[in-house]
């Protein structure tokens, strides 16, 4: 079998069992192919090639069309989230975020066969231990919980870029910006007082500095910040955005530090501090799947709107900050900062709070 | 099935093919040439840019019989033998591309752009609509400006 596989020990498994082989009697073969996003842990067209191929006797290449892989292919889980935070004397003393959604399916077990049997048989949810063991909110706010909900439906789901916290650490630097409105206080400022980092503090000052935060600057726009912690690694994204046409917002700039401890090819970095932008910021705003009477209404990149060059900042400066310890992970990582930094900025621009996503289409 | 004959990145090509099979299918399935991708098959992502007598268009909407007696040029076609097409060797100098899927496409559209209008602004390059997954625009971009300027 020949296709593009992040998980082709797995999937020589699986599509062993779908047709009745024993697994070591599957060979495959790991393609070029384009970029993963999270889909590639999977392998459902690989498997339906080889039911296929059986059936017929004969070799068969089979390939989903967009519209099929669209409205019949795995997405990323919508997610509904409640957070509150008790704020005393200027302090938050309590911060609550509980979160619904559907649950994401690690069927894969990220790869190994060791793994994907366990996440098929184990007692607890693998969900949950994925979610306990990847988010942290990262700020003295006293007594500060995140609660997963998550329910399995008919519903082909996939981990995306940054899995979880590419919804729950979007939301909660979306909400640190609305305490620290709240509070009336500059939200850089904010941040940098309740963060126990120093590395994350960094590279918010970073951000700040060479993005000139709190500049003036023309009614309808604005500045966005945010910042995350993850994989050993820690990003700020600063954004400006131009809402003067609340129907077509554009991100007219973006200003990124990352710290991902050791740095090994600064260039591969940058790039992908520079591309997590325009996937954040597509998400964020314009991109989204809708369903309407359980059917996904967009069917391909004519209705779902992924930005283009004209929906993208001309610049993003990344810095990235000096080697000071082991390598962190950076191809996840810059999602939920990118994310609320561009949220952020669309609320300061046009004063509204924003809570439902894609905005434009929400 | 039809025979048609086409020029395909300067040779002389023909091919059995139904009439209103997409050429995109022909070139990749019956030609072997896969450099144009398929991403949507409806002419919204733009991945299978390519050119029909110079120009961009899209191999994926363009019926096989809409091409004969005509110029294709694939991404296999732009460089002189082994000498890079400037807006390739300018890609490589802005090191644009990540899984690249896409890039070919991007290419043949930035030539097509720079045919056209040998210095465009940031506003003339927002007219590529060509979608990239992995966010790499900064970088077409940077391409661009400095494929004008060699």
């Amino acid at each position: 079998v020949w296709f593009g596989s992040k998980s082709p020990i797995v999937a020589a498994q699986r599509i062993a069992d779908a047709i009745g082989l024993p697994a070591d009697r599957v060979t495959l073969h790991v393609v070029r192919s384009g970029g993963s996003f999270g889909h590639r842990l999977f392998f459902d067209a690989a498997v339906e090639a080889a039911q296929a191929s059986k059936v017929l006797g004969r070799p068969v290449k089979l390939m989903w069309t967009r519209n099929d892989d669209m409205r019949h292919g795995r997405m990323r889980p919508p997610s509904r989230h409640a957070v509150r935070a008790t704020l005393l004397l200027g302090n938050v003393v309590a911060y609550e975020h509980r979160q619904a959604s559907i649950e994401v399916d690690f069927d894969h077990g990220l790869g190994d066969a060791l793994t994907a049997t366990g996440a098929s048989l184990a007692s607890e949810p693998v969900t949950q231990g994925v979610y306990r063991l990847s988010q942290r909110v990262p700020y003295d706010f006293g007594v500060a919980t995140e609660l997963l909900n998550d329910v399995a439906l008919a519903f082909p789901t996939s981990s995306w870029r940054s899995i979880y916290s590419g919804q729950t650490s979007t939301v909660n630097e979306i909400v640190v910006d609305e305490i620290a409105r709240t509070l009336r206080v500059d939200p850089a400022a904010f941040r940098r007082s309740k963060l126990s980092s120093a590395r994350t503090k960094a590279v918010l000052d970073e951000v700040t500095r060479r993005g000139r935060w709190g500049r003036t600057m023309p009614a309808g726009t604005a500045q966005g910040l945010a910042v995350h912690e993850e994989y050993k690694s820690v990003v700020a994204f600063l954004v400006e955005i131009d809402c003067r046409d609340r129907a077509h917002p554009r991100v007219t700039k973006g200003v990124c530090a990352v710290d991902v401890g050791r740095p090994v090819n600064p260039r591969g970095l940058e790039a992908q501090m520079q591309g997590v932008l325009v996937d954040a910021l597509s998400m964020t705003l314009f991109a989204g799947v809708h369903i309407d009477n359980g059917a996904v209404r967009e069917g391909s990149y004519s209705d779902y709107h992924f930005a283009r060059m004209a929906q993208s900042p001309p610049t993003v400066d990344v810095t990235v900050m000096a080697p000071n310890g082991e390598p962190g992970g950076a191809g996840e990582l810059g999602f939920p900062a990118a994310a609320a930094a561009v949220a952020n900025a669309y609320a300061r621009a046009t004063g509204t709070t924003v809570s439902r996503f894609p905005i434009v289409s929400a | 099935m039809t025979s048609f004959t086409f020029t395909l990145n300067g040779r002389s090509t023909t091919v059995d093919a139904p009439a209103d099979e997409p050429l995109l299918w022909v070139l990749r399935d019956r030609l072997g040439v896969t450099g144009p991708k398929y991403g949507c098959g409806v002419g919204v992502c733009k991945a299978c840019t390519s050119h029909l007598d110079g120009a961009a268009f899209n191999p994926c909407i363009t019926p096989v019989s809409e091409c004969a007696g005509r110029a294709v040029t694939t991404i296999e076609g732009l460089a002189n033998g082994s000498t890079l097409h400037p807006v390739q060797q300018a890609w490589i100098d802005e090191d644009v591309a990540q899984c690249g899927f896409c890039q070919p496409g991007q290419i043949m559209a930035a030539v097509a752009l720079l045919r056209s209008n040998p210095t465009p602004s940031d506003a003339d390059i927002d007219a590529i609509d060509n979608v990239c997954r992995c966010g790499t625009y900064v970088r077409i971009r940077a391409a661009i400006h400095r494929a004008a300027s060699s």
